[in-house]
């Protein structure tokens, strides 16, 4: 009687310890599983530079929560979430994942590729139940369906997220990070360098910059400087005023990312805070130079520069200020907006115009637009998009005429707001990244 | 346009984002316009620019309400204004531990009651104080020099003089059981004091107004004692005056239907308040239009927009799905015999109708 007993408890106990490995497997995010990415499919995605990078540092998921609308207009109250996949680096982490709206899709400027983007709703985790702390946020979106999002939200993160870490979503059961089989393809060095620089940031204004760049790393989401800021409050919201090359004199275009400041700074109370510079190209490079630059005020509006019929050749290249090139790859305009691919050697602001065949700035195309920068890393340059598609219950209303879009014959291209830039060579620091 | 991109930058950042993702967002629009470094915001940029136009003299002498008023108003106040302003206001306050404010003066024309509010440091040897719009980095003497970037920092003053930095402001206005944000507040530093100018909208003959005191170690987290309320109420004046139009009026290019155009005319300013909606049969580019956000100028003679006297005053959405448009503009020497409004989408600056309306005395309708 004693032994059944026993031997019942002991099946029992065997049968839940051969189902646990079940369990776990369920709340384990594994990278480097091979797994297919949906987001993927029959898509080219902007935010990822190239997709051989992304199995090493994958693993499928299948975390389900209901998030509310954030929008103030057109709420539609709750969006069913399904993450499908999630990428890590030390760098950064890519969550992709369907997004179901209840009624349809918030397209707020038309079937442009921003307005995909501006739908994906924000979906943060936490990490070992804190918030993540994060650097930036990119959002990007293709539809599935009349009502879903197939969604990438790449998040830059200011530390790694440890190995057998626990990632929450909302209130739905936590994973753990296994990164035992994960191969991240990133090229990383951390120098950890202190850069002072005591200069003319604009003219008559000396600045006292300090920051520590800590990391350089060439990854999968995107080659970036990982900057830590001595922000005292005064020494201005640069993350980094320099132009970047490599050893050879090659400029590497910057892509603008913010800069992330204290409201306590001050110059009695220094704060310490993590910001980035995100870049193209230079993978192969060994020595990362950073030029300061100074901004001069100009004494009147520089004449536009450039103009540039519509129908090419592009790639055009057009010279801006000392030294520093402006290469328009592509031009596309539809009935959504004009969207321009172009990359820039120097950190002059380029604004640009639609222009008629007289090359006359048509106001209207440039008044009814909405601007939108961002940067595709598979193309490898800058995207500006000036969009004038908007919605109305969930249809696309143009704010032009076709006719007002058959005027654009010529892309104007104008220097920045009042102030063109001046390098300091003679003060560039190295930074080896090899 | 970055405008309209910024406004929906910031309403989706609001939204479910976390409050560190907001100001990164914010940061990040900011920098993509390659500003020089400064940290001052537009809005208080314009105040503060309207402030130190008036100059030195305010460090000479004590200021009257009327001197604080901004420049728009100062500069066209009817003789009856001074007998409007109230002084000896009882007044009942829960003050915060750090410290004291005291409403010094205050007139209620009938449509805005504006006051000035003294604000000093419980301890004066303990507390430097900070207005609301500062920040530690800036120049204690920003206000006198209009430069925030050059000299001793409030936070180097505080360390250097062994005081705690306190910011103290006036975070809420309720009135007739609504609450308004103070949005700006107009500021000085007279000796070791804090002098604000704050006005808020008004209705009936007598109203009480509790202003939401916060005063703050800024490296503080905010508690119960750094919060307090100070309570009073003031009369309205007799001279008001609303002058009306007859609508409704349908506005064919904008395609809304305008359903009120008033005038209120007091020895401190004139208000303008509108309402209207967007039309049934309105097409889907004037509904774009409309959710963009109508505005209305009101043209002088000249044709020229007149100019604003306050920027708390503005669009606000109705629960009927209209809007209602309500600034204010300078005082006026003779009662206003019509209006010409100009319509426009505040985002892409386009205009639509623009039409002149016969005002009549509102007590002769």
């Amino acid at each position: 009687m004693m032994n059944k007993k026993f031997l019942t408890l002991l099946l029992a106990a065997l049968i839940l310890m051969s189902l646990m490995p079940l369990g776990l497997a369920e709340s384990t995010l594994t990278l480097g599983d091979g797994a297919p990415i949906p987001y993927l499919k029959g898509f080219t995605s902007r935010l990822i530079k190239d997709v051989a990078m992304l199995p090493g540092i994958t693993g499928q998921t299948d975390i389900r929560i209901q998030q509310n609308d954030g929008r103030t207009e057109n709420n539609q109250g709750q969006i069913a979430i399904r993450i499908q996949n999630i990428a890590l680096t030390d760098d950064a982490m890519a969550v992709f994942f369907r997004a179901e709206y209840p009624d349809f899709l918030p397209l707020e400027y038309g079937s442009a590729q921003e307005s995909y983007n501006w739908a994906v709703p924000f979906v943060m985790p936490d990490v070992n139940g804190e918030h993540l702390p994060f650097v930036n946020i990119w959002r990007e979106g293709h539809p599935d369906g009349d009502k879903a999002l197939l969604c990438l939200s790449v998040i830059t993160l200011e530390n790694p997220v440890p190995d057998g870490a626990m990632l929450s979503f909302g209130d739905a059961r936590p994973v753990m990070i296994n990164k035992s089989q994960a191969k991240d393809p990133t090229r990383a060095v951390n120098p950890n360098q202190t850069i002072a620089l005591n200069y003319d940031r604009f003219s008559g204004k000396t600045i006292s910059f300090q920051a520590t760049i800590a990391r350089v790393s060439f990854g999968p989401f995107g080659n970036r400087i990982l900057v830590l800021n001595r922000d005292d409050g005064r020494s201005g919201t640069d993350t980094l005023p320099c132009v970047l090359e490599d050893e050879r004199g090659h400029r590497l275009p910057v892509i603008q990312t913010g800069y992330q400041g204290s409201s306590l700074a001050s110059p009695a109370n220094p704060v310490e805070v993590t910001n980035e510079v995100l870049f193209l190209g230079g993978e192969d490079m060994t020595t990362l130079r950073l030029i300061p630059f100074q901004s001069l005020e100009k004494d009147r509006e520089k004449p536009v520069p450039a103009a540039l019929p519509l129908a090419g050749p592009f790639p055009a290249r057009v010279p801006i200020t000392h030294g520093a090139e402006l290469t328009i790859h592509t031009v596309q305009i539809d009935e959504n907006g004009c969207t321009i691919h172009h990359s820039a050697t120097g950190p002059d602001h380029v604004t640009f115009e639609l222009g008629d065949a007289d090359q006359k700035t048509i106001d209207k195309l440039t008044n009814q637009a909405v601007r939108f920068d961002g940067f595709d890393l598979k193309a490898q340059t800058l995207v500006t998009s000036y969009l004038w598609m908007a919605e109305y219950k969930g249809q696309p209303v143009s704010r032009v005429s076709g006719e007002d879009i058959k005027q654009a014959q010529t892309l104007l291209l104008s220097g920045s707001w009042r102030y063109e830039t001046r390098t300091f060579p003679e003060l560039a620091v190295e930074v080896p990244t090899q | 346009m970055e405008g309209k991109h910024m406004k929906a930058l910031w309403r989706e950042a609001c939204g479910p984002t976390p409050p560190g993702f907001a100001h990164r967002m914010k940061n990040a629009v900011m920098a993509q316009t390659q500003h020089p470094a400064r940290r001052l915001r537009p809005a208080l940029a314009i105040a503060l620019g309207a402030t130190l136009l008036l100059g030195s003299a305010f460090a000479l002498e004590r200021l009257g309400l009327l001197d604080t008023l901004n420049q728009t108003l100062r500069g066209s106040l009817l003789p009856q204004a001074q007998e409007l302003v109230k002084t000896d206001i009882p007044q009942e306050a829960k003050q915060p531990e750090l410290a004291h404010f005291q409403i010094e003066e205050a007139l209620y024309d009938g449509h805005q009651v504006y006051m000035t509010l003294r604000v000093k440091p419980a301890d004066p040897h303990k507390t430097l104080l900070m207005d609301r719009n500062a920040m530690p980095a800036w120049a204690a003497d920003y206000r006198q020099t209009g430069d925030e970037m050059t000299g001793q920092s409030f936070a180097e003053k505080a360390l250097d003089t062994k005081q705690n930095l306190v910011q103290a402001w006036i975070e809420e206005i309720s009135l007739s059981g609504e609450t308004h944000f103070v949005s700006s507040q107009a500021s000085r530093y007279e000796e070791d004091s804090l002098l604000y100018t704050l006005s808020a909208p008004a209705q009936g003959d007598e109203v009480t107004l509790r202003l939401h005191l916060l005063a703050t170690d800024i490296y503080q987290p905010i508690d119960e004692d750094a919060k307090g309320t100070l309570d009073f109420s003031i009369k309205k004046s007799p001279h008001i005056k609303t002058f009306a139009a007859t609508p409704p009026l349908d506005l064919p290019l904008a395609g809304i239907t305008l359903s009120l155009c008033e005038v209120e005319t007091t020895p401190i300013a004139s208000y303008l308040s509108l309402r209207y909606a967007l039309k049934e049969n309105a097409t889907p580019l004037q509904a774009v239009n409309f959710s963009d956000g109508l505005w209305a100028d009101w043209l002088d003679d000249t044709g020229h927009p007149r100019e604003n006297g306050e920027f708390e005053l503005g669009l606000e959405t109705q629960a009927s799905g209209g809007v209602a448009l309500v600034q204010s503009f300078g005082a006026m020497k003779e009662a206003p015999e019509d209006i010409t409004l100009s319509f426009y989408n505040g985002m892409t600056k386009e205009r639509f109708d623009q039409v002149t309306l016969a005002l009549s005395p509102k007590e002769d309708q």
